[in-house]
């Protein structure tokens, strides 16, 4: 294991709206190591992009704001940085990719430009540099034929390349952090083993450390070390990937499990959730997940449970324990 | 006993707009897919984006003509029907989107969209009407007291069970769910796969379901269909299926989909490439340019269909591939 690259305290990242306050992020702290892959799980609307936005503070502006909390990289506090210190870390030393290719490439651009000014605005390399340097990063990501595909435009490209694409524009600047928020949601089962399998290997070769945003638990089994299950703006539970998949301790990741179809539970009900998950404009008191645990008890109603270390590495928000 | 439901050799092509020199271009999106559903079956149907499963969905309810082949349903061949003739036929054989938000009406509300199945298959009398569709709200697990509200005001579970209750309220016997659980969360697509299990019990459906996702065909479908640009590839009872897939397209897709189960030895087959366009779909086997296996027949002839047993069929060279009329 090296040592803490990066250090997210108590964050709180809240948008105005004129409905009122959501709480996207509401009390988040997690570390990262150097070269450690750090999956974020959970539903959709439970704040794990917006924890990632926070990061690289990318999330709507001015809505959107970070109220408390701190965000430390490599040693320095991102969270007072001006946008023009931001510019000048993103894209060169954290990088990150998105679910949809189509919609984070430029579609009136070739490919290549994208990886071309990344490299001319953070590395000062020439033109024709950045571009041989390009075409050697496309080389990387397996793109067949780089030499004709850096001038193809993003709509000529199937899914998979385009995500190829991205991932060679992420990691352009050698970056000691990529967030990867759902890299291949939108991408066919066989496309998207591949692509995880790219992820992984330039990672080991780079040595990049790497956020992991997904809501499907077999990816993290398959490719994080570490976990945190985020449910409703917070984090209920965070352990070795080992640890929690053998021994899941909060009532909502037992659920989550529960709820996936597998080969052993042919044909038994799937375990279910009831409910939905709760609307972070008015956020349930307590425990956040508390109307929809099968276990509640009644500080469940009036207290939140704060996250402890039930053993080494593990910790879990949930009064049970 | 004689299936339900029984497409012998369904073809069809999409033509689209020409190029400069007015030659037309072709899609072969179903190309020759022959099945059978028996009643109250499930047999799962997966392949990937643009494979033709949607498409094939649509042929069988009639919803794009096919160009070719035959669909019968109950023995009687509903393609050669006249649209009235077929009208009768359409009550019993129904569809649940994938899209639960795309697919609701956002200017009517919950009673109105559920009513109107009733309506166009002549159903005359308010109370009939509403004694029906607050019976199926119920069974779905809809809050009747929120029939009158609009779609968007219910979340993607609910919404998912409003499509359920439209396409189950004319007392279909086949149903066609198109990706159903594909836009759920894990939470809500657990109890919305449950609801599809308890009706098919109590109803005695049979469902054509439409999955990309293996674990959740694995979990729901008594046989599967996998299918490959336009084709099916293999059928096999589920059990079989996941235990001894044949097709080497089929163990790629098994060896593909990621388990939550980080103990488990790690073992890859990784597929090259991307699936092929089907504007030009390759010669011979159409999955012979990204298969780990091929031999140079693949590239020539279109494999026939080898049967390992009645019930497991699979259309590869490797086994032979002898053609049985």
């Amino acid at each position: 294991m090296g040592k803490e690259l990066l250090v997210v305290e108590n964050l709180r990242t809240y948008i105005f709206t004129p409905r009122g306050v959501i709480r996207a992020v509401d009390g988040v702290s997690f570390t990262l190591d150097e070269e450690e892959t750090l999956g974020l799980v959970g539903e959709s609307g439970c704040g794990k992009s917006m924890t990632a936005l926070s990061i690289l503070k990318l999330y709507p502006k001015p809505q959107g704001r970070i109220v408390e909390g701190t965000i430390e990289f490599a040693g320095e506090s991102l969270v007072e940085k001006s946008e023009k210190e931001m510019q000048r870390i993103r894209g060169k030393s954290i990088s990150m990719i998105f679910q949809e290719p189509m919609t984070s490439l430029d579609p009136v651009f070739p490919v290549g430009e994208g990886i071309i000014e990344v490299l001319m605005v953070h590395q000062g390399l020439s033109r024709r540099e950045a571009k041989e340097r390009a075409i050697e990063l496309l080389r990387m990501v397996r793109i067949p034929e780089p030499e004709r595909r850096i001038h193809a435009y993003p709509h000529q490209l199937s899914g998979g390349m385009r995500q190829r694409v991205m991932i060679a524009q992420a990691l352009a600047c050698r970056p000691k952090l990529l967030i990867a928020d759902e890299p291949t949601t939108a991408l066919d089962v066989t496309v998207q083993a591949q692509i995880l399998e790219l992820i992984r290997t330039l990672k080991k070769e780079m040595k990049t450390a790497v956020l992991l945003i997904t809501h499907d638990l077999g990816v993290v089994a398959e490719h994080c070390e570490r976990v945190a299950v985020m449910y409703a703006g917070k984090i209920v539970e965070k352990a070795g990937v080992l640890s929690l998949f053998a021994r899941p301790l909060h009532p909502y990741t037992r659920a989550l499990l529960g709820a996936l179809p597998r080969a052993e539970s042919k044909k038994q009900r799937l375990e279910v959730i009831p409910g939905t998950v709760p609307d972070l404009l008015s956020p349930p008191p307590g425990c956040r997940f508390h109307p929809r645990c099968q276990r509640r008890i009644a500080l469940c109603f009036a207290e939140e449970p704060p996250l402890r270390e039930v053993e080494k590495g593990h910790e879990v928000a949930c009064h049970l324990l | 006993m004689p299936p339900l439901v029984e497409v012998v050799d369904l073809r069809k092509q999409f033509v689209l707009s020409g190029n400069r020199w007015g030659e037309k271009l072709t899609v072969d999106a179903v190309s020759g897919v022959s099945l059978t559903i028996f009643q109250g079956e499930t047999l799962g149907l997966v392949g990937e984006t643009g494979c033709g499963k949607s498409t094939l969905a649509r042929c069988i309810l009639r919803l794009v003509e096919p160009t070719g082949g035959r669909v019968l349903f109950e023995g009687k061949d509903i393609l050669s029907l006249s649209l009235r003739d077929f009208h009768p036929y359409r009550r019993r054989m129904q569809m649940v989107f994938q899209d639960p938000f795309a697919s609701l009406n956002p200017r009517k509300t919950v009673f109105a969209i559920l009513e109107e199945p009733l309506i166009i298959h002549g159903e005359r009398n308010l109370r009939i009407r509403r004694e029906k569709v607050e019976a199926i709200a119920e069974r779905v697990g809809l809050d009747v007291r929120l029939l009158r509200n609009y779609p968007h005001e219910f979340s993607g579970g609910q919404r998912q069970r409003i499509g359920i209750a439209r396409a189950l309220i004319l007392e279909p016997e086949f149903v066609v769910c198109d990706e159903p659980v594909s836009a759920l969360d894990v939470s809500i697509r657990a109890q919305i796969l449950n609801l599809l299990c308890d009706l098919q019990e109590s109803l005695r459906l049979s469902y054509l379901f439409i999955a990309h996702d293996l674990s959740v065909v694995r979990y729901i479908s008594h046989r599967v269909a996998v299918m490959y640009l336009g084709r099916i590839v293999e059928i096999a009872p589920c059990e079989e299926l996941f235990a001894n897939p044949l097709h080497p397209y089929t163990r790629a897709l098994l060896a593909a989909l990621p388990v939550p189960d980080p103990s488990r030895p790690w073992k890859r087959m990784l597929l090259e490439g991307d699936p092929p366009s089907p504007l030009r779909p390759p010669s011979g086997c159409r999955f012979h340019t990204r298969c780990p296996e091929r031999m140079d027949i693949c590239a020539v002839y279109p494999p026939g269909a080898f049967f390992l047993d009645p019930e497991h069929v699979v259309f590869c060279h490797l086994y032979g591939g002898w053609e049985m009329v």
